[in-house]
């Protein structure tokens, strides 16, 4: 019994700002979703709890992940996590605070699935979070990756 | 006196020069021999004079030249008649000549006298390669002043950049927290006056995001390099249009004739058109029919876009100031903006050597944006 209420797919966050994890925080919630969501300040503190996860404690519905963070940013923390047998098929979204096709193109070549732009608007933000969720959440997607596999496979 | 005139050429009552040489060869001939080459090279020189001027004119000296080419050839010619004189003692010719010689030689000393200030202030080779030296100096100062200055202005537009960057998160909190805090609460919950101000902040907070984000579009576009690729005008231009209807949540008649493909960077072509079609929007949608036309024409080696509307246009007078960065010629309640879309264009226009000017006749409806854009770079 407790086995299930640990299984159920968790989000995972990563993000250093508090102010914009709560708003993801809220964004999600008003989906409608229930999932459990797990917050986490660093890209090192994801990856070091991603080191002890397995699959039979709880399903990962999604990443999200912010490109700028301390210790360790997301960009690197995204390699780690495609190299790593356990975690390459993790469906990652990164956060962006820039459209610089630079910072996008960066976040797909290490495999990102999507990437979410931090936008002014908290409508814009909230529709964004609202078609993520629903992807990513609903259907329990598994990560293909096509681009940048060869870099660290 | 008269006898002296009348005898001019008469060689009568004298003894040929030869005879003071007592006709001794070895005396005559070495001063006849030394007055033939002094008369030549007092010829030569001036012949040289004249190629000099003729190569280097200088208004200054002409008249000296004259005078001295004069005097050189008189010294010369007195010469020529010392030599004549050994045979044919013709003194009283000779005394003319090296009368007139003498005239000529005061006049030239004299002009020489007083030029002397101006020929003093005339650069000797010295000072010429004395000023060569410096000015190589002061280039190589400016060269690095130049460098310095472009550093300055990278740093300058690195840290507004940066500012403008770290700004937008906390910009974003600001909006995202009070757009949450407006939908949240009512006013009878904390009051009309307390909602009033609670919107306030949110308003402000929102033209603050637009500002900042306006502002990094602005300085991106500064930073980036042309990447000129042939781009169908009319595609970009039919692909603006329906993303701007939407976001103004209007229809307008629009008016596009057809558009050439220019050598051109497609994003900042993209960002122009939306920028300046925007605007259109905006200053035309409040009229009863607004309209917007958009024409181009092939105009001496490029390609000249007109743009107009029908709408609220500007003040003339001040059209000056239309592509300038924050500069707005509408008040706040009337129509809203930032005051850096069409430093934008004007920036984007600038990199691709491009002209754009924009007007808005007193007699007529709204404003006409006329864009250049060289065909080749």
């Amino acid at each position: 019994m407790f086995k299930h209420s640990l299984s159920l797919p968790t989000f995972l966050i990563a993000e250093d700002d508090f102010l914009d994890f709560q708003l993801l925080d809220s964004a999600i919630k008003a989906t409608g979703h229930s999932c459990p969501i797990i917050h986490f300040e660093t890209g090192q503190d994801l990856i070091d709890y991603l080191k002890d996860w397995t699959p039979s404690q709880h399903e990962i519905a999604a990443v999200f992940m912010d490109v700028k963070m301390p210790v360790m940013n997301g960009l690197e923390a995204l390699e780690i996590i495609r190299r790593e047998e356990l975690t390459k098929d993790l469906p990652v979204v990164m956060f962006t605070s820039s459209n610089q096709p630079k910072d996008i193109e960066s976040a797909y070549e290490l495999g990102a699935n999507a990437y979410l732009l931090k936008a002014m608007s908290l409508q814009e933000f909230n529709e964004s979070v609202n078609h993520m969720v629903g992807f990513w959440g609903k259907f329990n997607q598994r990560a293909p990756i096509k681009r940048g596999e060869p870099q660290y496979s | 006196m008269d006898d002296y005139w009348g005898k001019l050429f008469s060689p009568e009552g004298f003894m040929p020069h030869g005879h003071c040489y007592m006709w001794q060869p070895e005396v005559l001939w070495s001063n006849v021999i030394g007055d033939g080459v002094i008369a030549l090279a007092y010829f030569a020189i001036p012949v040289t004079l004249a190629v000099f001027t003729n190569q280097r004119p200088n208004p200054k000296l002409r008249k000296v030249l004259w005078l001295f080419a004069a005097f050189i050839l008189a010294c010369g010619t007195t010469h020529v008649i010392d030599i004549i004189t050994v045979w044919q003692p013709a003194y009283r010719i000779e005394g003319v000549v090296k009368i007139f010689t003498a005239v000529v030689s005061v006049i030239t000393a004299g002009y020489l006298w007083v030029l002397l200030p101006v020929a003093k202030n005339l650069p000797s080779p010295g000072m010429f390669n004395q000023t060569k030296k410096e000015l190589q100096e002061a280039n190589v100062a400016l060269n690095q002043k130049i460098r310095e200055l472009e550093i300055t202005k990278r740093e300058l537009e690195n840290f507004a950049y940066t500012v403008s960057h770290n700004l937008r998160s906390p910009v974003r909190h600001v909006i995202a927290y009070s757009d949450l805090l407006t939908e949240n609460l009512s006013k009878e919950a904390i009051s009309e006056a307390n909602y009033s101000h609670l919107e306030a902040v949110n308003t402000s907070s929102h033209h603050m995001g637009k500002l900042v984000d306006d502002l990094l579009g602005y300085m991106k576009t500064g930073r980036m390099e042309v990447n000129y690729e042939p781009l169908d005008m009319s595609k970009i231009v039919e692909q603006v249009i329906p993303i701007l209807e939407q976001a103004n949540d209007t229809s307008l008649e629009w008016k596009i004739g057809p558009l050439p493909t220019i050598y051109a960077d497609e994003r900042m072509m993209r960002q122009l058109w939306q920028n300046l079609l925007e605007n259109a929007v905006k200053f035309s949608s409040k009229e009863e029919n607004p309209m917007v036309s958009l024409t181009a024409t092939e105009n001496s080696g490029g390609w000249e876009f007109v743009l107009s509307d029908n709408g609220a246009g500007f003040n003339e007078e001040r059209k000056e100031k239309i592509f300038q960065i924050f500069e707005r010629l509408h008040k706040h309640s009337e129509y809203s903006g930032t005051g850096i879309g069409l430093a934008q264009v004007s920036q984007i226009v600038e990199k691709h050597y491009g002209r754009i000017t924009a007007e808005s006749p007193p007699n007529q409806k709204g404003s006409i944006f006329r864009i250049w854009i060289p065909a080749k770079v």
